[in-house]
């Protein structure tokens, strides 16, 4: 703004001496002066329209930038939709898997039981294979070991029919159970086996 | 000439300094709408910032979750495979347990319907009792009441010679049938012998 003012001055200075007819020198020194804001005006003006440039430049710059800005944020809200879409599926396949192993855990704690209990069947076969059978079938033995009476299991029901093996011979067993009394069936029945203490035979 | 030069040189300046002027002024107005879209630019770049974050936040959770689901798949498969397994194993063991448990009954149903064959018709319950011992009931001794029980206890002694007890009623001769039957070995004639002294109680 000084610059102006300057200006304005040399002028007016200028203008003055035309009108008042001073010396040469006075003249060729104003010109000199002249020229040297000359110069400065067009440097001025140079200066002036650099910035303008440089503004508008900068302008388009920060523009260009902002729109680009926008245009990330918009493919970023983008990605992040699909991101959130892919979760909720991932979240569902995971939150039905998790039901079905559940279940499978249902499952398997069933079949545990289930051991378990095969396991206490099995028990109780083993018990009758090595206890109750083997006892069942000692005392089988015996009363065929006193007895030496073989049965007919076949026989029709009120008939009692077997075998009685003595020492010497094999004396055939056929009873009326129908027609007789227990007493006298047993009574009968051990008759039949040899009361002399003979060694060996048990 | 002077005069045109200076007078269009005053107007030169007088038109840029115009010029100028204005344009200051615009330029200010410029400025300041400059400095507000670099603010919004730095906003802007704030949001994708925190766009950014939030994206790699979710990209990690989903990544988590995808192996999580890839886990539990594989968990379902051997869960699967097990179950499977199992299934077929207790469906054989199942099978063996009722071939043998049938098995065990039919011959548990033949033995008792043998035993109770004997007991019936020869009127002797054998029974097994608390110490290793066996205890012998006979039934239909006495002719007036059949069904009294006459009944003594046997044992195998450290010795592994019979030994017996408890006779109800008490038998003299039941020590002697002991030593008889030590000697003998014949285990057929003791308890026919024994029998025979019971009923001779009777009708004594």
């Amino acid at each position: 703004m000084a610059a102006f003012r300057d200006i304005e001055e040399v002028s007016q200075g200028l203008l003055s001496l035309l009108s008042a007819n001073r010396a040469e020198a006075q003249q060729r020194r104003l010109l000199g002066r002249h020229e040297q804001i000359l110069e400065r005006l067009l440097e001025t003006q140079d200066g002036a329209e650099q910035r303008l440039q440089e503004t508008l430049a900068t302008e388009e710059e920060v523009a260009q930038s902002l729109l680009h800005s926008k245009e990330r944020s918009c493919q970023g809200n983008a990605e992040l939709q699909q991101l959130e879409a892919e979760l909720q599926r991932a979240a569902e396949d995971d939150a039905h898997l998790q039901a079905s192993l559940l279940q499978l855990t249902g499952e398997l704690e069933e079949l545990r039981e289930l051991e378990a209990d095969l396991e206490r069947q099995e028990r109780d076969v083993d018990e009758d294979t090595t206890v109750v059978i083997p006892s069942a079938v000692y005392v089988a033995q015996l009363y065929h070991r006193m007895s030496k009476i073989e049965w007919d299991y076949e026989s029709e029901p009120g008939v009692i029919k077997g075998i009685h093996y003595g020492p010497s011979v094999a004396q055939p067993i056929h009873l009326d159970s129908t027609q007789l009394s227990q007493k006298f069936i047993s009574d009968y029945l051990w008759s039949l086996v040899d009361t002399e203490w003979q060694p060996g035979a048990s | 000439m002077m005069e045109d030069e200076l007078a269009r040189f005053d107007k030169s300046i007088n038109e840029f300094g115009n010029k100028f002027r204005n344009t200051f002024s615009d330029t200010r107005c410029q400025m300041v709408g400059l400095r507000d879209v670099f603010k919004d630019s730095i906003e802007a770049l704030a949001e994708i910032c925190r766009q950014n974050k939030l994206i790699q936040e979710k990209k990690d959770a989903l990544l988590k979750l995808i192996t999580e689901v890839k886990d539990k798949k594989q968990e379902m498969e051997v869960l699967t495979a097990k179950i499977q397994d199992l299934k077929e194993e207790y469906s054989r063991k199942k099978e063996t347990i009722s071939n043998a448990n049938k098995a065990n009954k039919e011959s548990l149903k033949r033995l008792q319907k043998s035993a109770d064959l004997y007991k019936d018709r020869l009127g002797l319950e054998i029974r097994k009792i608390y110490g290793n011992k066996l205890q012998f009931i006979f039934t239909s001794i006495d002719p007036k009441h059949p069904e009294r029980p006459f009944m003594f206890s046997l044992h195998l002694n450290e010795a592994r010679d019979y030994e017996v007890s408890d006779s109800a009623p008490h038998l003299e001769c039941l020590a002697e049938f002991q030593e008889n039957v030590r000697k003998t070995n014949n285990f057929s004639a003791f308890i026919a012998n024994v029998r025979k002294a019971f009923t001779a109680m009777v009708y004594n």
